[in-house]
């Protein structure tokens, strides 16, 4: 296991080169990361896609013509990775994608893509894509960086030209650590020793806002001496939830700290590190209280911990079936939809959902046959039904309500 | 019948182009020689697709080879490949008459009249390798191995790293390139400014405005086929946005076609204009004041360490390049320098490119210093849209052991001139000539050719193989004959690209290193041998520590010890789909990594499968990087010539000190020269630069197609000037110069600056295969070179002529 002392080097260049070993070591020992989250993402509720199989459907399907997924790709509908800002559940992307449909259909139409369809596993595996690239950071700026290293009095203790006259190390040696989780664990193993300094030095604790952190990455890789480049495997889910136990967070969260199943966290990794950061003090001042250790943790770690915190803000708060129930009369869905399974009609029965009525089987239903229903629709004079957050959210509870209804009742005839 | 009246116009050209290919194949490989590539296979057609590296220029495109019964029978772009894009240029597109061409060498050739007289026989491989070792162990063991040379010319990254490991072991200094312009563009102007040794691009594509002075960027790019998609998307990539190309240069080319405005110039003079340009922005105080006083150097007065006070670029620039004076020296009327100024420093990020090609015309090391010193006043260096520094990337570099003998050869000076390895070109063939001849400060006993053929290449070339001649044992390496092997006592036939294993490393212009592997995607001829077999043969031969050398026991080991050394990297992506480069891009850039290959074996098939790897991530604003030694700053007034470049005095009077620091662009006013009143400007035929094979029909067939001309060399001449020499269209011309003449046929073109004379470079080979020999004439023959004090390598920008009608 990998066991870094990140206060050893501080002090050691050399101990530089073992952080780069640990990282490699726990790159090649970690459970191969996509197969590890779609294994175990199923225990913890969360989507069971893969994202390096999502970015092939997103080529291959052809998504990327009209999508960009930070600035890559088309134009036509909105960046993937950057736009919704704040949180975003399974339902509520299943209810944006319905929404769109027929924008969507109209779009293909416009330029000649023939309709494709996508099984529920590709579907999933988007899903998993779009919550992945929305965690992504934006590309730090250095010369922000500099600026927030200067207003946040970090250079008063770090240099910046490897002079090494410093109190605290010099950054220009640290270039080579490009991953704003990386900087945020040494600064997380780092904290204790800093708040002391600055306590002796009457200075207040730095506190990181939105982007900084990714600012302060660039800033500090652009003074780099070093041309390496030091990287981090993207956090694994599955391996975060395991190490979030292990390291004992659960002790706190929830308890003396924020439940994090609730808590409105910041949507990228660095962001979220940041918040982490600016509650050590706090964290520490809880922890001394609670008589908890502080406990050593590397970057990568670091990272499967915050997929994991931030796949947590991905989950649907549960349903309301009553409320579903109002929302399926009201949208007109019956007008078309039996509950019950019928015979000879080729419009399909929501029985057939059973307790499949989930966000990704929802959007992939939508996907494939999103244009026999427009047209049908068209056809009986309907308006496409638009669903906001929560209504979406509600149907698809009161859907797995009935047909888990409706499957007791089969049962007790049988 | 009905169907042929009807035929369109489109149906047409199809089926014209087809039967045009099919003729022009047959005809440019003889049946006998196709079939012993067709082979005997019986059955249904088995077709393959192999995706391998372009071995026509050093662009380092991608290929994608379609093969029949194992068969080369089509080629297409590798539509992965970063580079090309899928894109294929029209040398690419005649590889298979290249690869089929009935005047390959095939086996190797031993001189058996005097030299230079033609006279052949075949010989074996065996004893061919063992005539080579046994003149280059006698050299070695009379302690002079520093006698031998080896001259680099077309081959590729497996080929270049044998040779240089090779020369180390036996204790030669004397490795010299004989394209040094291909391999370094811009490269002495950016050592002497950023002090940066690599090579520099142009993300053109985000540029707002480009100026280019006799850029060659559609004609004689090093990489022609990513210039012109980088062009297009400079055009069209941005919808709504119309961003601007100024060409300047004495003709009108393929570049200045393309451009928004096209603005004739003296040759030679590019330089002076571009200060006369930064004259007006610092008049005007139109340049990126920020960048210069953060990054700058020398650009005002400065004082060095012996408190000397020197003169800075603003105080040079005001004082010498005043708008009106540069008129007089370059042609560019004043209104329009002023306009260019306003122009290149409000339409941001602006990009001022200089020559970027390959082979002849290069310019001074002053006037590319003076032209990339305006993207430093625009403030375009190392920012999206403006310059890139190339990411180096060093392959098969490791070390390893010599022993004494080559110890003590590799001390000794390189014959391409005095410490070459402090100047800033790092290699000169124009000097090795003068060496060769005059036998100091030694003299060269064996000199191989290494898919070289600098005879009918520099602008000496008759001087070089002159001296070729004093040299008692020449071999080359070639695929055919040429003017250089004539004069060899031996040639080892080349084996072409697409027979064997090989990489390349080549960089797009945003920066990115790019390693395209090679591999024969059909067999290779039966008595065939790639270089690296020959070299590492030689090196086993001579035993001991030379054997050691090259320790990869084929080519495909050493290809596979390159793939070694990338996945160890543990960054970039392999060729494949698009969308695998943009994820690595994507997460890479951020400070994540997930390749899509998870160990060495499913990383190499993909490396192999899909044509290569690249490492898409370009960190800007790493200024350790871009500005290096000796100040890590924009040197303006270069102090990287101050430290380092002997031919710079570090004292003497203040004024000379100060004044060779700065980039020296003036331009004499045009005197009237009864003799030679004209000005010679030679250029790249676009379809011929930079070609690794001269013997192709179809190239020839459309060298000039712009000028509705082939297969022959021609003189541009502006209508007017040639009436006042009482030429008409369609006469044939003496163009005379003061080191030769040349008779030619006139094609009068408006396009050529008035007083300029413009001739192509490109035909002209005295010997070589039957579509190459004798076709046109060597305007290399009139050139009266000047050797750049700063390179040492010849400009043929500054000869003088005169015409007279026959």
């Amino acid at each position: 296991m990998i066991n870094i002392n990140t206060r050893t080097y501080f002090r050691r260049r050399s101990a530089l080169r073992e952080l780069a070993l640990g990282l490699a070591w726990g790159m090649a020992l970690a459970v191969p990361w996509t197969t590890a989250n779609a294994q175990h993402a199923g225990d913890i509720g969360l989507s069971s896609g893969d994202v390096m199989r999502g970015w092939r459907v997103f080529h291959d399907k052809k998504c990327v013509d009209c999508h960009a997924i930070w600035m890559q790709g088309g134009r036509v509908g909105p960046d993937l990775g950057r736009t919704r800002a704040g949180r975003l559940t399974n339902g509520q992307l299943a209810g944006i994608m319905w929404n769109h449909i027929p924008k969507m259909l109209s779009w293909r139409e416009q330029v000649g893509h023939p309709p494709t369809v996508l099984t529920h596993q590709e579907m999933s595996d988007l899903f998993e894509l779009i919550f992945f690239v929305r965690q992504l950071d934006e590309l730090g700026d250095p010369r922000r960086g500099e600026e927030i290293l200067r207003r946040k009095g970090c250079a008063e203790c770090h240099a910046t030209d490897t002079s090494g006259d410093s109190v605290g190390p010099d950054l220009a040696k640290w270039g080579e650590y490009v991953n704003p989780v990386a900087w945020a664990q040494m600064m997380w193993e780092h904290a204790p020793m800093m708040e002391e300094a600055m306590k002796r030095s009457d200075m207040t604790w730095p506190e990181l806002e939105g982007a900084d952190l990714v600012h302060l990455v660039a800033f500090v890789r652009s003074i780099g001496v070093s041309g390496d480049r030091t990287y981090l495997q993207p956090g694994s889910v599955a391996r975060g939830r395991i190490t979030f136990l292990e390291k004992k967070c659960n002790d706190c969260h929830p308890g003396a700290g924020p439940d994090l199943t609730q808590a409105e966290l910041p949507a990228s990794v660095a962001a979220l590190a940041s918040r982490m950061w600016n509650h050590s003090p706090a964290m520490a001042r809880v922890m001394r209280e609670e008589e908890l250790i502080r406990q050593p943790i590397n970057p990568q770690e670091l990272a499967d911990i915050l997929a994991y915190v931030l796949a947590l803000g991905t989950r649907d708060q549960a349903g309301d079936p009553a409320l579903g129930e109002q929302v399926f009369a009201r949208k007109g869905c019956m007008q078309c939809h039996d509950l019950e399974e019928t015979d000879g009609s080729d419009i399909p029965s929501l029985s057939d959902l059973r307790g499949d009525a989930l966000p990704v089987n929802m959007a992939a239903a939508m996907w494939n046959h999103g244009q026999t229903m427009l047209e049908r629709m068209t056809e009986a004079g309907l308006s496409w039904p638009v669903f906001d957050d929560r209504e979406m959210v509600d149907l698809l509870a009161y859907l797995r309500a009935v047909n888990a209804d409706s499957r007791s009742e089969d049962a007790t005839n049988n | 019948m009905k169907e042929w009246v009807n035929l369109n116009r489109r149906d047409f050209l199809a089926a014209f182009g087809a039967t045009y290919g099919v003729t022009a194949c047959s005809w440019a490989a003889p049946r006998s020689w196709f079939l012993e590539y067709a082979g005997t296979e019986d059955g249904p057609p088995r077709e393959q697709h192999i995706n391998t590296l372009c071995s026509m220029c050093p662009g380092g495109c991608g290929l994608r080879v379609r093969l029949v019964h194992g068969c080369a029978v089509g080629v297409r772009g590798n539509k992965d490949h970063p580079i090309n894009r899928g894109g294929l240029c029209s040398r690419a597109s005649a590889v298979l008459q290249d690869v089929y061409n009935p005047d390959r060498l095939r086996q190797p050739l031993r001189c058996v009249g005097s030299r230079g007289s033609g006279q052949w026989e075949e010989i074996e491989w065996d004893a061919a390798i063992a005539m080579v070792a046994d003149k280059l162990a006698l050299l070695r063991g009379n302690g002079n191995p520093e006698g031998l040379s080896v001259v680099l010319g077309r081959g590729r990254g497996l080929s270049r790293t044998a040779w240089r490991r090779f020369a180390r072991a036996y204790g030669t200094p004397n490795i010299i390139d004989a394209h040094p312009d291909d391999n370094l563009g811009v490269q002495p102007a950016v050592l002497a400014t950023q002090g940066v040794a690599q090579r520099i691009g142009y993300d053109v594509a985000k540029a707002g405005y480009v100026l280019s002075f006799s850029s060659g960027w559609l004609d004689a790019h090093w990489s022609t086929e990513q210039s012109a998609r980088v062009f297009a998307d400079f055009r069209r990539g941005r919808p709504g946005f119309r961003p601007r190309w100024v060409h300047i240069e004495p003709r009108h080319s393929v570049t200045a076609t393309k451009a928004d405005e096209w603005i004739p110039i003296r040759p030679g003079t590019e330089g002076t204009l571009a200060l006369g340009i930064a004259h007006v922005m610092i008049r005007e105080g139109l340049y990126d004041r920020d960048f210069v006083g953060r990054h700058g150097f020398g650009f005002e007065d400065w004082t060095d360490r012996n408190g000397v006070s020197h003169l800075g670029f603003r105080r040079m620039v005001l004082q010498d390049y005043a708008p009106r004076k540069v008129e007089a020296g370059t042609g560019v009327v004043e209104g329009t320098i002023f306009r260019l100024a306003r122009e290149f420093s409000s339409n941001g990020p602006a990009i001022a490119v200089g020559y970027d090609g390959g082979g002849c015309g290069a310019q001074a090391t002053y006037h590319r210093m003076a032209i990339h010193c305006l993207n430093a006043l625009a403030g375009s260096i190392d920012v999206p849209g403006g310059i890139t520094v190339f990411q180096e990337l060093t392959l098969l570099d490791g070390e390893f052991d010599i022993d004494d003998v080559a110890t003590r050869g590799l001390a000794n000076e390189p014959l391409d001139g005095p410490a070459a390895d402090r100047r800033l070109g790092g290699s000169a063939i124009d000097l090795l000539t003068r060496a060769i001849k005059d036998r100091r400060p030694y003299s060269t006993e064996a000199l191989i050719l290494a898919e070289a053929d600098p005879v009918f290449s520099l602008a000496e070339g008759a001087a070089f193989g002159a001296a070729l001649s004093a040299v008692p044992f020449v071999a080359a390496i070639s695929g055919y004959h040429h003017d250089s092997n004539r004069h060899a006592d031996l040639i080892l036939p080349a084996l072409h690209g697409l027979h064997r294993w090989d990489f390349d490393v080549a960089h797009t212009l945003k920066g990115h290193p790019v390693v395209t592997v090679s591999q024969p995607v059909m067999d290779p001829p039966k008595r065939g041998r790639d270089a690296y077999s020959v070299v590492r043969a030689l090196a086993n031969r001579l035993g001991g520590k030379v054997g050691g050398a090259l320790p990869w026991a084929d080519a495909e080991s050493a290809v596979e010890a390159v793939l070694r050394e990338l996945f160890d990297r543990g960054e970039g992506a392999t060729f494949g789909p698009a969308n695998e480069e943009s994820w690595a891009q994507l997460l890479e850039t951020r400070g994540w990594r997930a390749p899509f290959s998870s160990d060495f074996a499913e990383f190499k098939r993909d490396v192999i499968a899909g044509g290569g790897w690249t490492d898409p991530i370009y960190f800007h604003g790493k200024w350790d990087r871009v500005l290096q030694r000796p100040l890590r700053r924009f040197a303006f007034s270069s102090a990287y010539l101050a430290s380092s470049f002997e031919a710079i005095p570090a004292a003497g009077d203040p004024d000379e000190v100060s004044a060779r620091l700065l980039p020296q662009c003036r331009a004499e006013p045009r005197t009237s020269d009864e003799t030679y009143p004209l000005e010679l400007y030679v250029y790249e035929l676009p379809n011929l630069v930079g070609c690794s094979s001269p013997n192709l029909p179809w190239l020839n067939d459309i060298a000039g197609a712009y000028m509705f001309e082939k297969w022959r060399t021609w003189v541009e001449i502006h209508p007017e000037t040639a009436e006042r020499f009482g030429v008409t269209a369609h006469d044939h011309v003496e163009v005379r110069t003061p080191r030769g003449r040349l008779t030619l046929p006139v094609r009068l073109y408006t396009g050529v600056m008035h007083d300029v004379v413009a001739i192509p470079f490109g035909f002209g080979r005295k010997s070589g295969g039957r579509w190459c020999r004798g076709i046109g004439e060597n305007p290399a023959d009139l050139v009266d070179a000047r050797t750049d004090p700063l390179t040492g390598t010849a400009l043929w920008t500054s000869t003088r002529a005169t015409l007279r009608k026959m």
